[in-house]
């Protein structure tokens, strides 16, 4: 369904698929019972094909910085045993009203055509623009955002995965650069750090001539992807605009929710698991450690999540040299420095920005590259916190 | 109908009758209107505005002037605004061939239509016969010229939800897509006719797309505008329109649509029709993709070149004041420094890569083709009738603008 608004009272009227005709393209027709002749038409471009009788969609709305208009990704996870894990296909909303753009084979042909007659027909509108009721011609991107790519899933093979969530998934495709986005949660800003754009090109680099290209999402780690705020991060929180302190410790709470997780893990594998061969000092020694922050950190990230090399060293870096540029009097040593990991890091930059907030307003520090600074490691920091709930080994 | 007064707008050189009539009169022919034109603005009046004004018309009330135009050019015959009975015959026969354009008023005809078609599905015939007795007043603009009823649409739509001059123009130009001219059709989408692989046959929307773009010089599709941008719009096509120095040129429209199709006889001509041959494609041309178009007309005639083009010759316009006329009188000259073969193929391959690397593909293409057609036929450019040279040029402006990768 879309929604169009009364220029003058601002009522709303809601236009519903009504009819999808034409032999070589597909056209839809949208009417609304509260403004009747105001039809809406919208031609979908590639050529029409059959379509299989049996099967129905979802369809989510998500934007990549990095995706261009002519890749179609093929969506696959290794929760579905079947028809090597493919579960549907995202495409650019508006490749496919752009003539040319989109060269589609009977197979995800269907997935378009299913997902726009999804968009029209579902009775809640996923339209992210307010539109208002002209009658001029309207364009598919009157109602959606720029580079809206749509994900449309085939629920049949969905349905085939145990209790198959989405939103369990969301945290891997963020890592990928796909941020999930609807018209509650609008994209107020989106991550393109160098380490997403890698991930994503990573399948989609060289060019396919078939212009397919297939993502394949590890298992969920339900665990920690079904965590309620992990969803309500990834859902709500990580598009929209926040002050960059606040935005580091809304990220540091995935951290907190994998803390007690931790404890679990550590005590299983490396206590229970261990028992006979540890001392009485050894034990007493973990059980201890298990206490700390700190060792609870290194736990998840030297063990139970472990983030790529890549990504420690572009974190540990960044967090280094904002303590250099904010002179922070621990931080001024450079041999002692080449010692720090990125857990004593990390760590280390929760607590000042906590503890020690000042430091990033004292005098002679440039301000705005310290905000700067912060920015950067809250791109990775995201990076990080998808890539944690991704490989979690739970 | 009676004509009861006729007076002379100066500002845009046409006569305006006042008439009375029945709204019997009225709907016997604005129906027609309205359903034999589908770019006519679609109903947006909402329901309780339209509820008020159907009770108010049961009970007899007079509604504001409707305001209906007539572009034919035998109003030369008024002779001036007494002339009542060569001004009633004009608009009796406009009316007979539904050779009228409603300005200003569709909202309230949809009202009388619907209010017509309540009463007789009601069988109240007492009443419907009330109503079709009712008298309306109507203004009627004779002699506008396509940019004079554009400039009564804009202005009298100030105020209200505006229409994009792409939209007015579509109602402007309408009657192009009904008659052939100079032995070219204009095809609208919902007709079954197809567009054929000839410089006789356009597609009328996408013709529309170009010329917006040439008043516009920008070769996006889509632009909402204000009114004061839409004034603007018809300021330029009345100054290029006086510019043409060919009568036969006057009318910005049709020299755009004949500019075009000059363009593409000279290519089909130097080029000896050329056509894609899959076989017969060198290794660094080769395309992963089917390809944008499979001949001269192919790539030519889809909107993004056709918008292009448009931008390009209005951005020309603009900066060296070379009339639609002048370029086309400089085609003859357009020629390439590989051979016709290699050209067409690197513009394919260039626009290959553009929809590899696009985030908007469309937009992307249609800004390659301005930039290839400003190289082109700009005077004085570095690659003035080298078509070769103008797409190596074209692909560099729009990977630098764009980011493209190498």
């Amino acid at each position: 369904m879309l929604v169009l608004r009364d220029a003058i009272d601002k009522s709303e009227h809601n236009f519903t698929l009504s009819n999808v005709s034409g032999a070589d393209k597909k056209e839809f027709t949208l009417i609304s019972a509260t403004s009747p002749g105001a039809d809406i038409r919208f031609t979908l471009d590639p050529p029409a094909q059959a379509l299989p009788p049996g099967y129905t969609v979802s369809v989510y709305l998500f934007k990549n910085p990095f995706h261009t208009q002519s890749q179609v990704i093929d969506l696959r996870t290794d929760d579905r045993v079947n028809g090597n894990g493919k579960i549907g296909y995202m495409f650019s909303l508006e490749a496919l009203f752009t003539p040319g753009a989109l060269q589609l084979d009977n197979h995800r042909y269907c997935y378009s055509h299913f997902g726009i007659e999804f968009l029209f027909g579902n009775s809640a509108t996923l339209q992210t623009k307010v539109v208002e009721l002209t009658g001029n011609i309207y364009s598919i991107m009157d109602f959606f955002d720029n580079d809206t790519i749509m994900l449309v899933l085939c629920n049949e093979f969905c349905n085939q995965v145990v209790s198959f969530d989405i939103n369990n998934y969301l945290s891997n495709l963020f890592l990928h650069g796909f941020t999930y986005f609807s018209n509650n949660s609008p994209i107020e800003t989106v991550n393109d750090d160098a380490y997403l754009r890698n991930k994503y090109e990573s399948f989609t680099v060289p060019v396919i001539q078939s212009g397919i290209y297939p993502l394949r999402l590890a298992k969920a780690k339900i665990a920690i992807c079904s965590e309620a705020y992990v969803i309500h991060l990834f859902k709500n929180l990580i598009q929209k605009n926040s002050d960059q302190v606040t935005r580091f410790l809304m990220l540091y709470q995935v951290v907190e929710i994998f803390m007690p997780k931790m404890i679990h893990l550590e005590v299983q594998q490396r206590v229970c698991n261990d028992l006979a061969n540890l001392t009485t000092d050894k034990l007493k020694e973990l059980v201890i450690g298990l206490t700390k922050h700190g060792e609870l950190i290194t736990a998840l990230l030297n063990r139970h999540a472990v983030p790529s090399n890549q990504l420690s060293r572009l974190l540990l870096q960044e967090i280094l040299d904002f303590f250099i540029h904010v002179n922070h009097p621990e931080f001024q040593d450079p041999l002692r420095n080449a010692n720090q990991t990125l857990t004593d890091l990390f760590y280390a930059f929760r607590n000042k920005i906590v503890h020690e907030y000042r430091i990033l307003h004292a005098v002679g520090v440039d301000a705005q590259i310290t905000e700067a600074k912060i920015s950067k490691i809250n791109h990775l920091t995201e990076a990080l916190v998808a890539e944690t709930i991704t490989v979690f080994v739970g | 109908m009676i004509v009861r007064s006729i007076l002379e707008d100066n500002r845009i050189s046409a006569y305006n009758a006042l008439v009375e009539l029945t709204i019997r009169e009225y709907l016997g022919f604005a129906k027609n209107v309205i359903d034999d034109n589908d770019f006519q603005r679609k109903r947006v009046i909402k329901s309780k505005i339209k509820e008020i004004l159907t009770l108010d018309l049961l009970r007899g009330c007079i509604i504001p002037s409707i305001v209906l135009a007539i572009s034919k050019q035998e109003v030369a015959n008024i002779k001036n605004i007494e002339d009542f009975s060569t001004a009633s015959k004009i608009i009796n026969e406009s009316i007979a061939h539904n050779d009228l354009v409603i300005i200003d008023g569709l909202q309230r005809t949809y009202v009388l239509k619907s209010l017509e078609e309540d009463l007789l599905k009601k069988g109240d015939e007492e009443t419907l016969q009330t109503f079709y007795n009712q008298k309306i007043r109507a203004e009627i603009y004779l002699g506008l010229s396509r940019t004079g009823l554009l400039y009564r649409m804009i202005t009298l739509n100030t105020g209200q939800t505006t229409m994009s001059t792409r939209h007015l123009m579509e109602i402007l130009y309408l009657d192009y897509s009904r008659v052939a001219y100079d032995g070219i059709t204009l095809i609208k989408d919902k007709e079954d006719t197809k567009v054929d692989d000839n410089t006789k046959t356009f597609n009328f929307k996408t013709i529309l797309d170009g010329f917006n773009s040439y008043i516009e010089k920008n070769e996006y599709v889509i632009e909402r505008v204000d009114i004061l941008d839409n004034i603007k719009s018809l300021e330029v096509i009345k100054q290029q329109e006086e510019l043409q120095k060919n009568q036969e040129e006057k009318d910005l429209f049709k020299s755009f649509l004949l500019t075009h199709k000059a363009f593409l006889d000279i290519l089909l001509e130097k080029s000896g029709g050329w056509n894609y041959n899959a076989e017969d494609v060198p290794v660094e041309y080769k395309t992963n993709s089917s390809p944008f178009g499979k001949s001269v007309l192919d790539i030519f005639k889809k909107s993004q070149a056709i918008t292009g083009f448009g931008a390009a010759l209005g951005f020309i316009n603009d900066k060296s004041g070379q009339t639609l006329e002048e370029v086309k009188n400089n085609f003859s000259k357009i020629d390439s420094s590989d051979d016709w073969n290699a050209t067409f193929l690197k513009i394919l391959k260039d626009l290959e890569k553009i929809k590899e690397q696009s985030k908007k593909i469309g937009n992307d293409q249609r800004f390659f083709f301005k930039y290839f057609f400003r190289g082109l036929l700009k005077p004085g450019s570095d690659q003035e009738f080298d078509m070769i040279a103008a797409a190596n040029y074209a692909y560099k402006e729009v990977a630098l603008e764009k980011g493209y990768r190498e």
